[in-house]
C-alpha cells in the first residue's frame, strides 16, 4: 500500500521548483555556474526535486532534492532551499543550505525537508564544482 | 429420633457453612492486604507491586529486580519470582525423591526454599529492609489497624485481635496464605497448553516441535527439571521444585554485586543460613515453573537475562562460547562461572544441553530455539481461543467485537507475535516461510519489521522546522511520535503462502482470492507516552537507533475478521485519545450496545464482566463495528478511528475502502486502485457506500478480498 501511496503522491505533486535551470521538472544535464578557476572543466550534474506524500494516512509532506553526477570526478555541491510554512495561521518563510559530496556517476539525496507548505511551493538552487 | 438427625444435620451444615464463609472472608482479607501499599515503610509498595496479577503475579516489565525500602532506593538481590503454581510445592527437604529416582534437595518457597509454607514466605517481604521494610511485626500490625479493612480484620479474627500484636501479624500472614490458595488467581491452569491437554485445541506445528525439543534429553532436556508429567490428575506444573546450579553469569545490575566478595549462593547462603556448611549445595537455586515464563523479562535467580532467547542461547552456548556470557579476568581470559567463588565450579550442572565440550556442536539450532519459545508461550495463563462465528459477527456485532478483543489481547496482545505485513510481503518478494510466532524483545528496535516504515521519518538526511529554522533530524525514526503496525493471523498467513500471494506475480496469477473464515487481521497504532501514563496504557518499550529507549502506549486498534464474506470490522481506541494534542476528537460518537445497552450506545464505558476490570484494557473503547456497506436506508455506513483515520473521519468506511484492494495490469504493469478519492480535490477523502462496478470494469482490477496490505507486495 505504501508504494501505491508514494506513487499517488508523486502523481498529484504540483512542485514549484527552480534550480539553476528553468522551473521544474529539472532533469537537464547542467554544469557548474562557477567558472573553473583552476583550469578544470565545470562539473556535470543534473538535479531533481519533488514533493512526496508519506505517512500512514498520507499526512506527511516531504520535499526532496536529488543531485546526480555525470562527471568522472568527485564533485562538491551546495544546495540552497527556500520555502514556506504556517505557524499559528501565519505564513512564514524558511530556508536551508546543504553541502553534499557526489561521487562519479552517483546520485545523492541532498535532503528531505518536512513541514513546508506544498501549495506555497519551494525553490532551490544547486551549485557544484569538481574537487 | 428423626428430629435428632435433623438437629445433627443442621448443626453440621451450619458449621460447614460458617467455615466456608470464614475461608472466603480470609481469602478476601488476604487480597486486600496483598494490594495494600500502606503496609510498606515507603507507603508505595504492596505485595502486588512486584507480584503483579497482570504478569501472573510476577514482576511487571522492567521491575524484575525490585527496589524497596523506606525510600524505594534499596536494590533487590534476586529476581522477583511468580507466585503462581506454588500450591503444590512440598516443604523443603534434602531428601526429596524426584520422578527420575534422584534424591536431593527440593521443595520449599523462595529461590532458596527457606520458607516452608506460603505463610512463612509472606513474612519475608513485609520485614525485609530492601522490600516493604517494616522494622517489626508490630509495625505491620499498626498499619493494619489503620487500614480501611481493619473492621473486616476484626470481624474475621475477633474484636480484640489488634491488642495481640503477634497473633494479629500471624493472622495477616494466614490471610495472605488463604488468598494465595485461590485457584482462579494462583493456579488457574488455563493456558493454551492446558486447552491442548484437555483436547480442546491443537497446537501449531511449531509449538509441537517445541514440546518435543523441551522433552528431548539430547536437545532442550528442559523437562528433566521442568517436568511435563501430570501428577495426581493435575496438569503439569513444569517444575519438580528441584534445586540446581546452572552457573548463570553474575548480574552487574544487582547493587550487592558491586562488592566483589559478595556471592548469592542460594541454598548455602548468605540469605539462607541452615545449610551454610553444605558446600556441595552452593549456587543451588530452585527450578521455577515454566508456566507464564513468556511474561517475564528477568530470568534465573539473579535476573541476569532479559529474554527467553538469551536464556536458551545461554543453555546452548555456555560451554561452547562462554565469552558471550561471562566477564573477563584481568589477563583477558574468560571468567567462567563468575557468580561463584573459586572452587565451586564442580557444583555446576553438566547435563544436556550443558554438557558440550569446546568445539562440539550446539544442542539447539536457531530454528529449535524459535520452536521452543513458541511452545513456552503456550504456557501463559488466560488463553482464549480466537473466536469465530458468522452469526455472532452479524447479529451481536458489538459483543462479538469485545470477544475478539479479549481473545487477542488478554493476558497480553497475542497479535504482536503474528507476522507483520512487512514480514509477509518481503522486499525480495520471496516466500516468507512457514508460520512462526515471534517473541517480542523487552525493548523493540525501532527498525523492527513489525512497524510500518511508511513514514517520512525514516528517510535519510531528514530536516524539519524548529523555531523557524530547518534542523537536521539526527535519528529520523527517533522522531516517530506514533508507530503503526499490521499483523495477520496464522489462517490468513498460510492462505497467502499457499497461493503465493506474497508477491505481485502470485497476486496477478491468483483467481478468486477468498481468505478462510478463521482469518484475522490487526492494525494498531501507538504513541509516545510518559512513564506516568504507563499504568493506563498497554505499553511497549522501543529502542531507538541511538540505544535510548522510549515508551509507547497503544492508542488504536482495528480488528478485522473474515467471519463474514465482506469481513467483520471493529475498531477500538484508548479513552484518552480525544484529548491528545493534534487529535481531531471523536467526530462520530462511539456505538457500543454491548457495554452501554441499546438505549445509550455512546455511553463511553468498557463492558464489565469480561475480565477487563483492573487491567489497562478497561481504558479502551469500542468505537463501533461494520458488517455492511450501507444501512437499511441505503446510506453509507461509516466507521472511523481518530488515530488510524486521522483527518478523514467524515469519509471513513473501512469496508468500502478495503473493498478496493485489488490488482490488475495496464500495459503489462501492475496497477491498483487508489486508496483515496481525489476527484473532489480533497487528498484525504475516503470512498464510502456500495462498491461501484466500474472500479473493477472489464476485469481490469481483480479483488484481493479486502486486504490492502497485499499492495505492499513486490
Amino acid at each position: 500500500m505504501r508504494y501505491l501511496m508514494v506513487f499517488l503522491g508523486l502523481f498529484v505533486a504540483n512542485a514549484v521548483c527552480a534550480g539553476d535551470e528553468p522551473a521544474a521538472p529539472i532533469t537537464n544535464i547542467s554544469t557548474s555556474d562557477e567558472p573553473a578557476t583552476d583550469g578544470k572543466p565545470p562539473a556535470k550534474f543534473t538535479t531533481d526535486a519533488k514533493w512526496e506524500t508519506a505517512g500512514y494516512n498520507n499526512d506527511e509532506i516531504v520535499y526532496t532534492i536529488l543531485v546526480t553526477s555525470h562527471d568522472s570526478r568527485i564533485i562538491r555541491c551546495t544546495t540552497a532551499l527556500q520555502g514556506s510554512y504556517y505557524e499559528n495561521g501565519q505564513k512564514q518563510s524558511v530556508s536551508d543550505r546543504q553541502l553534499s559530496t557526489v561521487f562519479p556517476d552517483q546520485q545523492v539525496q541532498v535532503g528531505n525537508w518536512m513541514g513546508m507548505d506544498q501549495q506555497s511551493g519551494a525553490t532551490y538552487s544547486v551549485h557544484c564544482h569538481a574537487i | 429420633m428423626l428430629r435428632s438427625v435433623f438437629v445433627i444435620a443442621y448443626v453440621t451444615l451450619t458449621c460447614l457453612c460458617a467455615h466456608a464463609a470464614r475461608s472466603a472472608d480470609l481469602g478476601e482479607l488476604g487480597r486486600k492486604i496483598f494490594f495494600d501499599p500502606s503496609l510498606s515503610a515507603s507507603g508505595r509498595m504492596a505485595c502486588s507491586t512486584c507480584h503483579d496479577p497482570r504478569y501472573a503475579y510476577g514482576p511487571p516489565p522492567g521491575k524484575g529486580i525490585a527496589r524497596g525500602g523506606p525510600q524505594l532506593n534499596r536494590g533487590g538481590t534476586r529476581a522477583v519470582p511468580s507466585l503462581r503454581y506454588l500450591h503444590d510445592a512440598p516443604p523443603f527437604s534434602e531428601k526429596t525423591r524426584f520422578a527420575d529416582g534422584d534424591v536431593g534437595p527440593g521443595g520449599g518457597f523462595t529461590w532458596d526454599g527457606r520458607a516452608g509454607t506460603l505463610k512463612e514466605q509472606a513474612r519475608i517481604p513485609l520485614l525485609a529492609a530492601n522490600e516493604m521494610a517494616n522494622r517489626s511485626a508490630a509495625e505491620v500490625v499498626s498499619k493494619l489497624e489503620k487500614s480501611h479493612y481493619a473492621p473486616e480484620f476484626r470481624q474475621v479474627f475477633g474484636a480484640d485481635i489488634f491488642k495481640h500484636r503477634d497473633r494479629a501479624f500471624e493472622a495477616a500472614l494466614a490471610a495472605l496464605e488463604a488468598f494465595q490458595q485461590d485457584p482462579k488467581e494462583f493456579y488457574p491452569f488455563n493456558s493454551k497448553y492446558d486447552a491442548f491437554l484437555r483436547g480442546e485445541i491443537e497446537l501449531t506445528e511449531q509449538e509441537e516441535r517445541g514440546v518435543a525439543l523441551f522433552k528431548d534429553p539430547a536437545k532442550g532436556n528442559c523437562a528433566s527439571c521442568h517436568v511435563v508429567l501430570s501428577k495426581r490428575g493435575q496438569p503439569p506444573l513444569f517444575t519438580d521444585f528441584d534445586f540446581l546450579n546452572v552457573g548463570v553469569p553474575r548480574n552487574p545490575r544487582i547493587a550487592a554485586n558491586g562488592d566483589r566478595n559478595y556471592y548469592d549462593l542460594g541454598l548455602c547462603g548468605p540469605t539462607r543460613r541452615d545449610l551454610a556448611a553444605s558446600h556441595e549445595y552452593c549456587g543451588f537455586f530452585r527450578a521455577p515453573t515454566m508456566r507464564n515464563v513468556a511474561l517475564r523479562d528477568t530470568f534465573f535467580h539473579n535476573g541476569v537475562f532479559s529474554s527467553l532467547r538469551e536464556v536458551l542461547d545461554f543453555y546452548n552456548d555456555r560451554d561452547l562460547h562462554p565469552e558471550k556470557f561471562y566477564s573477563h579476568n584481568p589477563d583477558g581470559s574468560v571468567h567462567k562461572f563468575d557468580d561463584l567463588p573459586p572452587g565451586y565450579a564442580d557444583n555446576v550442572d553438566r547435563d544436556a544441553p550443558l554438557d558440550r565440550l569446546p568445539g562440539a556442536t550446539a544442542a539447539l539450532t536457531e530454528a529449535d530455539m524459535d520452536d521452543l519459545i513458541a511452545f513456552l508461550k503456550t504456557l501463559t495463563d488466560g488463553y482464549a481461543p480466537e473466536p469465530q462465528s458468522a452469526s455472532d459477527a452479524a447479529q451481536r456485532s458489538d459483543e462479538y467485537a469485545w470477544k475478539v478483543f479479549v481473545a487477542l489481547n488478554k493476558p497480553s496482545a497475542a497479535w504482536e507475535s503474528w507476522p507483520s505485513a512487512n514480514d509477509i510481503f518481503r522486499p525480495d518478494a520471496a516466500d516468507p516461510g512457514p508460520w512462526k510466532s515471534t517473541q517480542q524483545p523487552s525493548a523493540v528496535p525501532i527498525g523492527s519489521s513489525r512497524f510500518e516504515a511508511f513514514s517520512a521519518r525514516e528517510l535519510p538526511n531528514l530536516h524539519r522546522i524548529e523555531n523557524g529554522k530547518m534542523v537536521v533530524v539526527k535519528d529520523p525514526l527517533a522522531s516517530a511520535s506514533r508507530l503503526t503496525e499490521i499483523h495477520l493471523n496464522q489462517a490468513g498467513y498460510e492462505y497467502i503462502r499457499a497461493r503465493a500471494l506474497y508477491n505481485v506475480a502470485g497476486q496477478l496469477r491468483a483467481e478468486a482470492v477468498s481468505f478462510p473464515a478463521a482469518t484475522k487481521e490487526v492494525k494498531a497504532k501507538w504513541r509516545v507516552i510518559s512513564e506516568a501514563e504507563r499504568s493506563r496504557y498497554y505499553a511497549m518499550t522501543v529502542k531507538l537507533a541511538d540505544g535510548t529507549e522510549r515508551l509507547y502506549g497503544l492508542t488504536a486498534l482495528h480488528l478485522v475478521t473474515k467471519d463474514l464474506p465482506t469481513w467483520f470490522w471493529a475498531t477500538f481506541e484508548h479513552v484518552d485519545n480525544p484529548q491528545l494534542p493534534g487529535n481531531d476528537g471523536w467526530q462520530a460518537p462511539s456505538r457500543d450496545t454491548f457495554a452501554c445497552g441499546d438505549a445509550e450506545p455512546a455511553c463511553n464505558r468498557a463492558p464489565r464482566g469480561i475480565g477487563l476490570e483492573g487491567t489497562v484494557w478497561e481504558n479502551y473503547r469500542l468505537r463501533g463495528t461494520l458488517t455492511s456497506f450501507v444501512d437499511r436506508a441505503g446510506k453509507p455506513n461509516l466507521l472511523a478511528n481518530s488515530e488510524l483515520e486521522a483527518g478523514m473521519q467524515s469519509t471513513a468506511s473501512c469496508i468500502t475502502c478495503h473493498s478496493r484492494a485489488g490488482i490488475g495490469t495496464v500495459a503489462g504493469q501492475p496497477i491498483r486502485l487508489a486508496v483515496f478519492d481525489t476527484s473532489t480535490g480533497d487528498p484525504k477523502r475516503g470512498f464510502v457506500g456500495e462498491p461501484r462496478p466500474e472500479w473493477f470494469a472489464e476485469g481490469r482490477i481483480r479483488s484481493l478480498d479486502f486486504i490492502w496490505s497485499m499492495a505492499k507486495a513486490r
